[in-house]
């Protein structure tokens, strides 16, 4: 009996086993499939822009008095295709030298795309990791003592959200812009940091930089805060009538004891895979904040390139957020595995 | 089953049903205040914007340097009791042409969310399988393109501010958000009872699918188109801010545009008035419609329906015993 029991114990590590690389192989097999699928696009999108930007780095090279057997071969090198060619072997070139690194170079300002992304990303990663992860504890907070007390509270996250859900993310930025370099004029509303500074780990950069990123993360903060008060007040008002509750409640608990550990811990769980989540999903809003406050960050690369037209840079850039955003998920989807083995089906 | 109602009656019958259904949806909107201020709201702004052609066009000869970023004033014409746009055209004419020029934006990629997002969530959710796995697949993959980020991108290719082309340019992602959601609700729908006994019934999809899954979906649909025209606004105002489509003077992304990136005038005391007339109609208008959206979950709430229905006949019993 002993041994049939330890015989059943080991057949079903194993098959938990067996799941658990199975469910990797899936997401990983998944993963990779996401980011074949958005290069694929990235390359049709190239194909569909207007002019060539071949074409236009091959004149460009010519008028500049290269030869033209080698104008061809670096201006190939620099756009990262040659239209020469039929388009499927376009394709595994552009596949080629996209996992290289090589995402062709810039018209505008004069690099290597990859350069310019991998210079500008920390910037929009720093502002929208700030940003995010404040406006979720002060939502999440706003929102579990919004389903305790109701009333006046509940109507005042319900209006901050109608009233955030409909004021684009620009409209918001124009109005704190109008506020603070009109008549308020105590924050600077442009740029990352003083001029003459150097940048680097001393207390007056970093200082100016403070100063400096306020308005950008008050802005995503406006916008994102309701949206994650209202989530966490739903989520919560649906839990308060669970058994557990209900009990720890006649024990003669506190109802500050049952928000913060029956109810506040069960709210977290799914609102931190929601975080997870979104971080991806923020790159795209980017692009009106960072060019409104002109911080050098990815969406104000993308909307620059995209106004002169620089084709490559453009679609490296869109790119590059695409991917962000798919590994994001990605580690969204691990961690939530992790945390909860019911998605591994274990 | 053989009596047969002649075809006037009947389409009388039909008529006066849907008028009394829409006075019933009207009712259960209303009745919080967010219903009754979303829905003023939004009759407001769609009469007006097809009331639109009685205004004059806001075009080329009103254009005029000398009135450029006027504020509010009644002289050279009443039409400038808004003020003046970067051009010199009256704001309020504008803002007029502009609700039309958005809401035709946002209707077209209305009709391609729900389309696309309808039909695919359905097949997927039905059919099943190899089928709903593929698009499963896609629907992901189209989620997790920033859509902005790719507007701006079309938006270059096409250089247009047509408004077909711009509604094609919105709708082209925001279906996938309704496909994944139509999905889950086809997948819980299939195996109910009642589409068990339709199927038992001999009745076929096409049938199955209109009666007895698509009322489900109701709500879905009709957040969805609210929400599409809402992204019309936030987009084509957006795209023509960053100036990226071409200048046109009824879109008000452009004038804000304008106020901010040509002359810096939002830092100058003219130049912040047209951009924060614009900021508040625009603010005013959207949260018209996400109020609107938001109260729409209880007309497709047939208990709440009923009981709304059953007071309406109560009262207009007591209405008839008094006489």
């Amino acid at each position: 009996m002993a041994i049939m029991n330890s015989v059943h114990e080991v057949l079903r590590r194993g098959s938990a086993i067996r799941g658990n690389v199975m469910w990797a192989l899936k997401t990983i097999g998944l993963l990779f499939a996401q980011l074949l699928t958005a290069v694929t696009i990235a390359f049709l999108l190239i194909h569909a822009m207007p002019g060539n930007p071949f074409e236009i780095m091959l004149s460009n090279l010519l008028r500049g008095g290269v030869p033209y057997q080698q104008a061809v071969t670096l201006a190939e090198i620099m756009t990262g295709y040659n239209p020469n060619v039929p388009l499927f072997i376009q394709y595994f070139q552009y596949l080629w030298n996209f996992f290289h690194g090589n995402l062709g170079y810039s018209m505008l300002y004069k690099a290597p795309n990859i350069v310019l992304i991998a210079a500008a990303a920390p910037w929009t990663i720093l502002i929208v990791s700030i940003s995010l992860t404040l406006a979720f504890i002060f939502g999440y907070y706003l929102g579990l003592i919004g389903a305790s007390k109701r009333g006046k509270l509940d109507t005042l996250i319900n209006a901050f959200s109608v009233i955030f859900n409909s004021i684009p993310s620009y409209m918001l930025a124009l109005i704190l812009l109008i506020a603070f370099g009109v008549y308020i004029k105590i924050l600077p509303v442009a740029g990352l940091y003083d001029r003459g500074l150097t940048p680097g780990l001393n207390i007056a950069f970093i200082l100016s930089l403070l100063k400096h990123l306020t308005l950008p993360v008050l802005t995503y903060f406006l916008i994102l805060f309701p949206g994650w008060a209202f989530g966490t007040r739903n989520l919560a008002l649906s839990i308060t009538h669970e058994d557990y509750v209900t009990v720890a409640r006649a024990r003669g608990l506190s109802e500050r004891r049952i928000l913060s550990s029956y109810i506040g811990k069960n709210v977290l769980l799914p609102q931190l895979t929601a975080l997870l989540f979104s971080y991806g999903l923020l790159f795209g809003n980017s692009i009106f904040i960072e060019s409104m406050f002109a911080i050098p960050g990815l969406g104000y690369l993308l909307s620059a390139a995209a106004g002169a037209r620089d084709y490559t840079l453009t679609i490296s850039t869109f790119l590059i957020i695409i991917i962000a955003v798919i590994l994001g998920n990605f580690i969204a989807d691990v961690t939530y595995g992790l945390i909860d083995p019911r998605v591994r089906g274990v | 089953m053989g009596v047969s109602v002649p075809l006037g009656r009947r389409v009388v019958n039909r008529v006066v049903d849907f008028l009394h259904q829409l006075y019933v949806s009207i009712v259960i909107f209303t009745s919080t205040g967010q219903g009754k201020t979303g829905f003023g709201l939004t009759v407001f702004v769609v009469a007006l914007a097809l009331a639109a052609p009685l205004f004059p066009y806001p075009g080329p000869k009103w254009s005029n340097v000398a009135l450029q970023f006027i504020p509010p004033t009644l002289k050279p014409s009443p039409w400038y009791i808004l003020g003046a746009d970067y051009v010199g055209a009256p704001l309020l004419l504008d803002i007029i042409w502009g609700l039309r020029y958005f809401l035709e934006i946002g209707v077209i990629s209305a009709a391609i969310t729900v389309g696309l997002g309808t039909l695919l969530g359905l097949l997927a959710g039905y059919l099943g399988g190899l089928v709903d796995k593929v698009l499963n697949f896609i629907f992901n993959i189209i989620l997790t393109i920033p859509s902005f980020a790719l507007w701006l991108i079309l938006a270059v290719i096409f250089r247009s501010s047509n408004p077909v082309i711009l509604g094609f340019i919105m709708g082209i992602l925001s279906w996938a958000g309704l496909a994944r959601s139509v999905r889950a609700a086809a997948l819980s729908a299939k195996n109910r009872d009642y589409v068990e006994a339709s199927r038992l019934l001999g009745l076929n999809s096409l049938s199955i699918i209109a009666n007895d899954i698509m009322p489900a979906l109701l709500p879905w649909i009709s957040i969805n188109i609210i929400m599409s025209i809402n992204g019309g606004f936030y987009g084509a105002m957006g795209l023509a801010f960053l100036g990226l489509i071409p200048y046109s003077n009824i879109n008000w992304g452009a004038i804000l545009g304008n106020a901010f990136y040509q002359e810096a005038a939002i830092f100058t005391a003219t130049g912040t008035i047209p951009a924060l007339i614009i900021t508040v109609v625009s603010i005013i208008v959207l949260m018209g419609f996400v109020m609107f959206a938001n109260s729409l979950g209880g007309v497709f709430d047939p208990r709440l329906r009923r009981e709304i229905e059953n007071e309406l006949a109560n009262r207009r019993r007591k209405s008839l015993n008094r006489l």
